[in-house]
Parts: C-alpha cells; sequence; structure tokens
C-alpha cells in the first residue's frame, strides 16, 4: 500500500518536473524522458505487475494533457508494455546492479520513441528514419540513460527504506500472533 | 504483501484487461473528442495548479540567479538604451506625422483598419509537451476565461499557434513549428501566397520551412512574412517571421526557402491570445457590409 502511495507520488512529481522545467532539463533541446525513467525503474525493481500499472497511469496522464491529436490511450499503452516487460526482468536478475537497469531504460526508450514515430511521423509520410535517429532517438536515449544512473539509485534507496519499514511492521504482526496464540 | 496473495488476479489477465481499456479509450476518443474532456477536466483541476506552483517557482529562481548575474550587465545594457531612446523617439515623431497621413490616406481608400488591433488576453505557459518528438504547451487560461479553439496565439510581435485544444482552467497551444502544422501566409512587401511548413528537422534550428512560393513571385531574402487572408484559421496581417535562403525547386514551377520566426519559441514565459476568432471576424465582415448596402 505504501509502496503504490509513493509510486504514484513519483509518477505525479515527474510529470510535473518533465512538463514545467523541460526546457531548464534539456540540453541542446533534446530533454530526457524522466517518465519511462519510471516506468522501467519501477517495474525492475518492484516487479511486473507494479510496472505495469505504473505504466499505465503515467502514460494515460502524459496523454490526456499531451495526447497526439487528442487520442488518449496511446502512449498509456506503449509504457504499460514497457512497464510489463521490463518487470519480467526482476526475477532474472538481482536488483541490486546498476548497469542493467539502465540498459533496459535506454533499450526501452528507444523502442518507445521508435513506435512513436512510426504512429505518428511515420504514418504521415515522413520517411527520413536516419535524421529522426540521429536528431532525436539517439540524443534522448543517451540522456535518458544517463539520468536513471541518478534515478534509479534514488529510487533503490527509497525501496530499501520501505523494505525496512515493512518487515518491522512484518515482525511485530508475527509477534503479536504469537502473543495471541500463547 | 504475502498475506494477500490468495486473492491476486495473475497479472497477464490485468495486463488484457488493462490493454483493453487502453483500445477502447483510444477508439473512443478518436471517434468522439467530448469523451475525454471530463477525464481530461478532473485531472486539470490537479495537476494545473501544481504546474502553475511549480512555474512561478522556477520563475522566482531563475529571477534571482539572473539578478545576481546581470546587475552590471544591465548598467551597461541601460546606458545603451537610453542612447536608443532617444534616437527612438526622434523617429516615432516622424512615424507619428507618417500615421495620421496614412490614416487620411485610408479614409480615402475606405479601408478599415480592423486588423490592426485584435483584442488579446495575456496567458501564462504553465508546462511543455514532455517528449521531443512534437512542439505543443499549456496555458493556465482555459474556457472559464472565454478562450476557444482556434484562437490564435502571439508572443511579442509575433504568431505562436493557436488553441487545438480547450479544458475548463486550461488550453493546448500547437505552434507553428509543431511538424504537423500548416500556415498560409504572404510576403508583406509584394503579397506574395506561400505555405509556411513546421518541420522537426529545421525545428531545433530554429527556421520553419516555406514552400509553394510561386516561380515569377519577387519575394526576396529577408522579407517580412505576415499571416494571408486565404487562411480559415490564422486572422490576417499577424507577423510570423523573415524569409531567407530562398532557392529554385526540383520542378521548377515553385520556390522554397526557410522561415525565421519572430518568436522565440525556447523562451516563452507568457502569451498573447487573440479572442476574436477568423470565423466571427468574416461574419462581422459580411452582416456590415449588408447593413452598408442595406442603408445605401
Amino acid at each position: 500500500m505504501l509502496r503504490n502511495i509513493v509510486t504514484i507520488f513519483y509518477i505525479f512529481l515527474l510529470f510535473i518536473v518533465q512538463t514545467t522545467f523541460n526546457k531548464e532539463i534539456s540540453i541542446g533541446n533534446i530533454s530526457p524522458n524522466l517518465m519511462i525513467i519510471l516506468v522501467c525503474c519501477t517495474g525492475f525493481i518492484r516487479g511486473k505487475k507494479a510496472g505495469m500499472l505504473a505504466g499505465v497511469f503515467s502514460g494515460l496522464l502524459i496523454d490526456i494533457f499531451y495526447g497526439y491529436s487528442g487520442i488518449i490511450g496511446m502512449t498509456g499503452l506503449l509504457y504499460m508494455y514497457i512497464g510489463y516487460v521490463n518487470g519480467l526482468f526482476n526475477e532474472i536478475f538481482y536488483t541490486d546492479d546498476i548497469c542493467i537497469p539502465v540498459i533496459l531504460t535506454m533499450v526501452s526508450d528507444l523502442i518507445y520513441n521508435f513506435l512513436y514515430y512510426c504512429i505518428t511521423f511515420l504514418l504521415r509520410g515522413q520517411l527520413d528514419i536516419p535524421m529522426y535517429f540521429k536528431t532525436i532517438m539517439f540524443p534522448e536515449m543517451i540522456y535518458t540513460g544517463c539520468v536513471t544512473v541518478f534515478l534509479f539509485r534514488f529510487m533503490k534507496v527509497i525501496s530499501m527504506l520501505l523494505e525496512k519499514y515493512e518487515k518491522r511492521g512484518e515482525e511485530e504482526l508475527v509477534k503479536g500472533d504469537l502473543g495471541n496464540h500463547n | 504483501m504475502r498475506k494477500r496473495t490468495k486473492f491476486t488476479i495473475p497479472t497477464k489477465y490485468v495486463l488484457i484487461f488493462l490493454t483493453f481499456v487502453c483500445t477502447c479509450l483510444i477508439v473512443l476518443s478518436f471517434v468522439s473528442e467530448r469523451i475525454g474532456t471530463t477525464m481530461k477536466d478532473t485531472i486539470a483541476q490537479i495537476v494545473i495548479p501544481v504546474q502553475k506552483g511549480m512555474n512561478h517557482v522556477g520563475l522566482w529562481l531563475s529571477d534571482k540567479s539572473d539578478t545576481l548575474k546581470e546587475y552590471s550587465r544591465l548598467q551597461e545594457e541601460n546606458e545603451e538604451l537610453r542612447a536608443k531612446l532617444d534616437e527612438m523617439q526622434a523617429q516615432n515623431s516622424i512615424l507619428i506625422q507618417q500615421k495620421s497621413e496614412l490614416d487620411k490616406l485610408r479614409e480615402l481608400y475606405q479601408l478599415d483598419d480592423i486588423y490592426s488591433d485584435y483584442p488579446k488576453v495575456a496567458a501564462r505557459v504553465v508546462s511543455m509537451q514532455p517528449d521531443n518528438w512534437f512542439s505543443e504547451f499549456i496555458i493556465d487560461k482555459g474556457s472559464q476565461d472565454g478562450i476557444t479553439m482556434d484562437m490564435n496565439v502571439l508572443a511579442g510581435a509575433g504568431l505562436v499557434g493557436r488553441i487545438t485544444y480547450v479544458g475548463k482552467n486550461y488550453s493546448v497551444v500547437t505552434t507553428i513549428i509543431n511538424d504537423d502544422s500548416n500556415v498560409s501566409a504572404k510576403s508583406a512587401s509584394t503579397s506574395d501566397n506561400c505555405i509556411v511548413k513546421g518541420d522537426l528537422e529545421l525545428m531545433n534550428e530554429g527556421y520553419i520551412h516555406v514552400s509553394n512560393i510561386n516561380r515569377d513571385a519577387g519575394i526576396k531574402d529577408g522579407d517580412m512574412l505576415l499571416t494571408s487572408y486565404i487562411s480559415d484559421k490564422y486572422l490576417p496581417g499577424i507577423l510570423i517571421g523573415y524569409i531567407t535562403n530562398i532557392t529554385d525547386d526540383g520542378n521548377k514551377l515553385t520556390k522554397s526557402g526557410y522561415l525565421m520566426p519572430v518568436v522565440d519559441f525556447s523562451q516563452m514565459e507568457e502569451v498573447l491570445v487573440i479572442t476574436q476568432l477568423k470565423e466571427t471576424l468574416e461574419e462581422e465582415e459580411t452582416t456590415k457590409k449588408e447593413t452598408e448596402s442595406g442603408q445605401q
């Protein structure tokens, strides 16, 4: 429960930062995709279900305000699958390593941007894929990867604190149970 | 978490369910724009005030750092500007004389100068498009402030774009540098028509693409481009920018070039929304003409 509240808070905070400080955090007109970092890291730290839910909520939030020509649900759908797929890796790898989430986030960002390009640009006949790759996708991927290093550390620390808190709660519960039995 | 494992639905089914929900939302919002409006407005009630607040914090911070940094520079600039002001005042007096002359001539030609000043409302930019693909932003005025769809947006003297979505307390502005926006423009000096088309590739360099200029047009580098009378969304006579690099197209029938917009799209804090719509303007004109002809 507490973890869910924290995740909702993350989504809200990062969305606000992404939209209000977009120009301030951008380098050479390219800003990192903070929302995808959040979705990937949530999936990687907490598992597929949490990643999926974080993805669908943050995607819908983006859609509601900046959906492509007013369509709601497209970014939500993409983010949901990204969160789910990243969640699958939670079971394979240790979540202490910094390298894997960074690579996962970068790959996810690239895939997301490519799909987004296909939907919004390719279907309008803008075929210059190498140019878009060079000017948008690749720089964004690198920048997003760099930000992930810090954001993942931060989220991991918070997650560990929460774990400690939960364990303490559980221990007390167990003690209470034992007390009742005796 | 372990206690609840009995009640949880398998993730696979949740995924399928949410996919279904999202697909439904996509279809519904595609079919009818009204479906999403309630949802958007509800969320906006929470998000927009927070964005406004964050914006104030950001502005305050940058303001403070700027004051420290730029104090000495400002003094120099102040002197420079004073000198310029004197010059301008002299020029202004000449212009005032010319203005009165122009008014007289306009009276002679019976041209009404309704285009020179449209009613405007100032609005603050609260948030920007979160991805790097499009160029849209949100302003803090919505339908409760009398904003409606397709109103033109200015910053300083130049055209920024038009309003593409109106919520209760916010509205979305799509800029002219956005990849899918087109503006019909004309040259101020020669009245040649052309199309100003946003382009993602040029967006980062601060240029816009201009195309469909007639081959025989007398348009030159450095000419002013204004919104034309043909456009059905943009009011006529608004400055867009200056044209450069005009070259012949491969088909030898048209020319194209680049436009340097007067607005700095990377640094927008406040914009002006013209509360007059092109449609109503045209209606007013026709009714005016009708009444005039009726009087005669």
